[in-house]
């Protein structure tokens, strides 16, 4: 069910959501489930989204979408209050991600990503397809996780440099030369 | 494809595509016993008091890392508007129409250190004043006591000239602001100016500089002698201290728009000054008439001139007005002395000498308004809020993005 939900693209929206994600983590270490379900409908598609990007495989982001919630659930107690719930949510997603990337298992399989990312969008079809090329294999993996953590969470140049542990002064240039580089792309293949 | 369009299509694609593993993640906590009540170690929130480290940190970041001062990758492009900010660091931003920047200069060595590996190429112009202003501050330029900046915006177009002067203004002001200070933003827009052009160029100075200052000649401002001031007596100082010499002689300078105003505390006061003149010339506040104190300029500072009588002397100070230092002295016999009513020193009631009928002239030490500027606010620790807030703007406000210049430097 909770698959398709919308998450409103709005900043306003995540910044209102950030102390309810806070209020989750509390009640998920006092052994609440309805905030489980809660925090998931808040934050899958953020983690499911950041761990793609990282991946590049579907059921692997899949299985780290999975992995993190159990890992939150165990931890969630050591969670500090400090008004970034988000950073810590997705500095384990990264981890996990890293880890799973580390694996002599792991295989990047763009062709499916490409075969089914695009149907999940209104429009024309081909226009998603090359948007996600674009996305997938045209920009570099760095400018994509920049990308992907602005538009899966809007979040502020600052806070994806931190989670991505990168200078703040490379989330910038790269995010501007990802948007150009994806425009580029698209203005390319309908030519 | 819009950016904007690019986001939120992608976003999209994610949210829709995003499995459903809550079920199994349930079960998993039902069947390993995870979801247990657990001794918290939460702690109080301490918003600001790391906020300030922590951002300053990213700030600090954003000009330590990135390689290249000027750009010259971008000459082919064409800049809209060119803009110009002086402090005393003065650096030169050329944008083009898409409001992104071509390329950022440094017209002093000032301004170096204020774009030290600063990489601004492409960014849009609100990010590029934010970390402008931020290094400003983090290197002292800008300080409660330095608190003036000259925004300067060229651009054929007068009217897209003043929008983006009255833009660009609002924003160091929030900027400063939230940094706790209070800033004097002297701005001008225009379209053309060969005369501050040619001034700029043959005093390296910038073009906005060198516009304010001719039109601080041409408002008809004066030196403590009535004379107009010279270019080359203005052009050595800081746009705080060609602010406050303004005010001081409660001028206006056409063209020019100013908010706020400029703080005098890194200067002694006009009494300061005046006991300074008297004590070294000998003599007491009482027995002085004809008191003139002054600021003025000379040899790139600002100075106060001290004028008084005392006895059958005139006395002329110049003092240093930020250290208090005599720089010159110079006495002579009073011309107009009349030793007939002054030979009993002791009075200055009844003083028929014609010239010198204010011994003590109403308003000249109270007159202190204009240096009691500084405003120490509380702290107000969000200002790099503001800077990251910018950024979230940038990516939404931005109509332009026809990407229509060839950008063939992305596969370096």
């Amino acid at each position: 069910m909770y698959s398709n939900i919308v998450v409103p693209y709005n900043y306003e929206y995540i910044k209102l959501s950030k102390n309810e994600i806070e209020d989750c983590l509390k009640d998920i270490a006092f052994g609440k489930k309805e905030a489980v379900k809660k925090l998931y409908e808040l934050t899958s598609s953020q983690i499911y989204g950041f761990a793609l990007s990282i991946l590049k495989n579907i059921h692997e982001a899949e299985d780290v979408l999975h992995d993190v919630y159990i890992k939150i659930i165990e931890n969630a107690h050591t969670y500090e209050e400090n008004g970034k719930p988000m950073a810590w949510i997705l500095t384990i997603t990264k981890n996990l991600a890293l880890m799973k990337l580390r694996k002599t298992k792991h295989h990047v399989d763009i062709d499916e990503i490409i075969e089914i990312l695009p149907s999940k969008c209104e429009g024309d079809t081909i226009e998603n397809k090359q948007l996600i090329t674009a996305a997938f294999s045209y920009i570099t993996d760095e400018e994509r996780n920049i990308l992907i953590l602005h538009v899966i969470g809007g979040y502020k140049n600052h806070e994806i440099a931190k989670i991505l542990d990168l200078p703040l002064s490379t989330v910038l240039s790269k995010y501007h030369r990802a948007i150009k580089k994806i425009k580029k792309f698209m203005s390319k293949e309908v030519n | 494809m819009q950016k904007k369009e690019i986001k939120r299509k992608l976003n999209k694609m994610v949210v829709n595509s995003t499995p459903n593993v809550l079920d199994d993640v349930l079960a998993k906590c039902e069947s390993e016993n995870l979801l247990k009540k657990k001794e918290i170690k939460m702690k109080e929130k301490q918003k600001n008091r790391f906020l300030i480290p922590k951002l300053a940190g990213a700030l600090v970041v954003i000009i330590v890392c990135i390689g290249g001062l000027v750009l010259f990758r971008n000459q082919n492009r064409v800049y809209d508007s060119i803009i110009n900010f002086d402090v005393n660091p003065s650096i030169e931003l050329k944008i083009d129409n898409d409001r992104e920047v071509i390329s950022a200069i440094a017209l002093n060595d000032d301004g170096m250190k204020v774009l030290d590996n600063m990489d601004l190429d492409d960014v849009s112009l609100n990010v590029a004043v934010n970390a402008i202003i931020g290094s400003m501050l983090k290197n002292g330029y800008l300080t409660v006591s330095e608190n003036s900046i000259l925004v300067s915006v060229k651009n054929k177009d007068v009217d897209k000239a003043n929008a983006l002067k009255e833009e660009i203004s609002n924003d160091i002001s929030a900027i400063l602001n939230a940094s706790s200070i209070n800033a004097s933003i002297l701005s001008q827009a225009y379209d053309d100016d060969a005369n501050a052009q040619n001034l700029a160029t043959e005093n390296n100075i910038s073009e906005g500089k060198a516009r304010l200052i001719s039109n601080i000649i041409s408002s008809n401002i004066t030196d403590s002698k009535g004379n107009l001031y010279t270019f080359d007596t203005l052009k050595d100082l800081s746009i705080n201290e060609l602010n406050l010499l303004v005010s001081s002689k409660n001028a206006t300078v056409k063209d020019t728009q100013k908010t706020g105003e400029a703080s005098s505390s890194s200067y002694i006061t006009r009494d300061s000054a005046r006991d300074i003149a008297i004590n070294a010339a000998g003599v007491s506040l009482d027995n002085i008439r004809a008191l003139e104190v002054e600021l003025d300029a000379d040899d790139g500072r600002l100075v106060y001139e001290v004028e008084f009588k005392s006895g059958d002397s005139e006395y002329d100070y110049e003092i240093d007005a930020r250290s208090g230092e005599i720089i010159k002295k110079h006495v002579e016999i009073d011309d107009d002395y009349q030793t007939s009513s002054g030979n009993n020193s002791s009075s200055n009631s009844g003083n028929t000498s014609t010239n010198t009928p204010s011994t003590s002239r109403p308003n000249y030490d109270d007159d202190d308004d204009w240096d009691d500027r500084y405003d120490d606010d509380d702290d107000d620790d969000d200002w790099n809020d503001r800077y990251d807030d910018d950024d979230d703007d940038d990516d939404w406000d931005d109509r332009y993005d026809d990407d229509d210049h060839d950008d063939d430097d992305w596969d370096d």
